[in-house]
């Protein structure tokens, strides 16, 4: 036998009972982790759709963002902005949660409370310019895109991780558990018959022994 | 400001980088941002920020890239906290090959146009 087989195996009847058991319950295990994996990439799939662009969108909104920022920073000079934003109020909610994906744990993120008034933010309106107020808009709007981002791409990293361990369980046991199972019950009815076929011949031996 | 103080805050979101993106985020309406100067002390924040169960953190390209083997260990096989790295005022870095892109290779084996 030039194939590989399972080793420590004595050719009996039930280890051979056994044996056909296992490939049974590696047959199984197979099927549904294969199905795991396409449902997996499937998912992954329909991800990669909300992904496309997520990130391009937070780089311009930040971009802009910074760009009013440092106008505001020349007009009122780094400390006074450093001064507004100190005492910009925390509204924003958020609540993260997860969900399952094929027994994966992904994060969901809902957010409320992320735009404000110009009122609501806290600063004073007479010594701040109006370029302060743009950045605030923009950064504001920044981070609901950044979380947003957060989840997919989160999503995106888990569901990948594991697409690759399912995929090598699918492999190893397709190309290497399976087969090597397999091999060993063929081993085994070999050999069974094998002993059948001398123990006939021993007894036509002893019968023409006998006989003579 | 340099120690974590997170009693006061009531959502898990928080900011380590420089101070200009920092007042950037302040100005957004976060308040648990933490100004940092150099690696380690990001590391050190990062960590207690985990550790006090904040599930967003928000850092630069640049920080993320200093300090890509702490951040990888900690996201390592959980879900949260999400580390989420965006463009500083310089702008985004620009990359050879994008992260997001090499997972999908990994995972599907193909590249795929996006």
């Amino acid at each position: 036998m030039a194939e590989e087989m399972v080793e420590g195996v004595n050719p009996t009847r039930m280890e051979l009972l056994k044996l056909k058991d296992r490939v049974n319950l590696a047959v199984k295990g197979h099927k549904l982790l294969k199905e795991k994996r396409d449902a997996l990439i499937m998912e992954f799939f329909s991800i990669l759709d909300r992904a496309k662009g997520v990130r391009e969108n937070v780089e311009k909104k930040l971009g802009k963002s910074f760009e009013d920022l440092i106008a505001a920073q020349a007009i009122m000079g780094d400390f006074a902005v450093g001064k507004a934003a100190m005492s910009v109020q925390e509204s924003l909610d958020i609540e993260v949660d997860t969900r399952s994906v094929m027994g994966v744990t992904v994060p969901v993120i809902e957010y409320k409370n992320i735009k404000k008034s110009m009122i609501q933010r806290g600063y004073g309106l007479v010594d701040t310019s109006a370029k302060l107020d743009e950045a605030s808009c923009g950064f504001e709007e920044a981070i609901a895109l950044i979380l947003e981002l957060s989840e997919v791409e989160m999503t995106v990293k888990l569901l990948a991780g594991e697409i690759e361990s399912t995929k090598r369980r699918v492999n190893a046991l397709e190309h290497i558990m399976i087969p090597r199972l397999q091999n060993t019950v063929k081993y085994i009815e070999m050999r069974l018959e094998e002993m059948e076929r001398e123990n006939f011949v021993r007894l036509k031996i002893i019968k023409q022994a006998m006989e003579e | 400001m340099n120690s974590v103080d997170s009693t006061l805050s009531k959502s898990s979101i928080a900011i380590v980088a420089d101070s200009d993106t920092v007042t950037g985020f302040r100005l957004g309406g976060i308040k648990e941002v933490h100004a940092i100067e150099d690696m380690e002390g990001a590391k050190k924040i990062i960590k207690d920020l985990t550790d006090q169960g904040f599930s967003i953190i928000i850092t630069t390209e640049k920080i993320g890239d200093g300090i890509r083997e702490f951040i990888d260990r900690i996201t390592k096989n959980r879900t949260l906290p999400i580390i989420v790295e965006v463009p500083d005022k310089t702008g985004p870095i620009k990359r050879a090959t994008d992260p997001i892109k090499e997972l999908v290779k990994r995972a599907i084996g193909i590249e795929t146009v996006k």
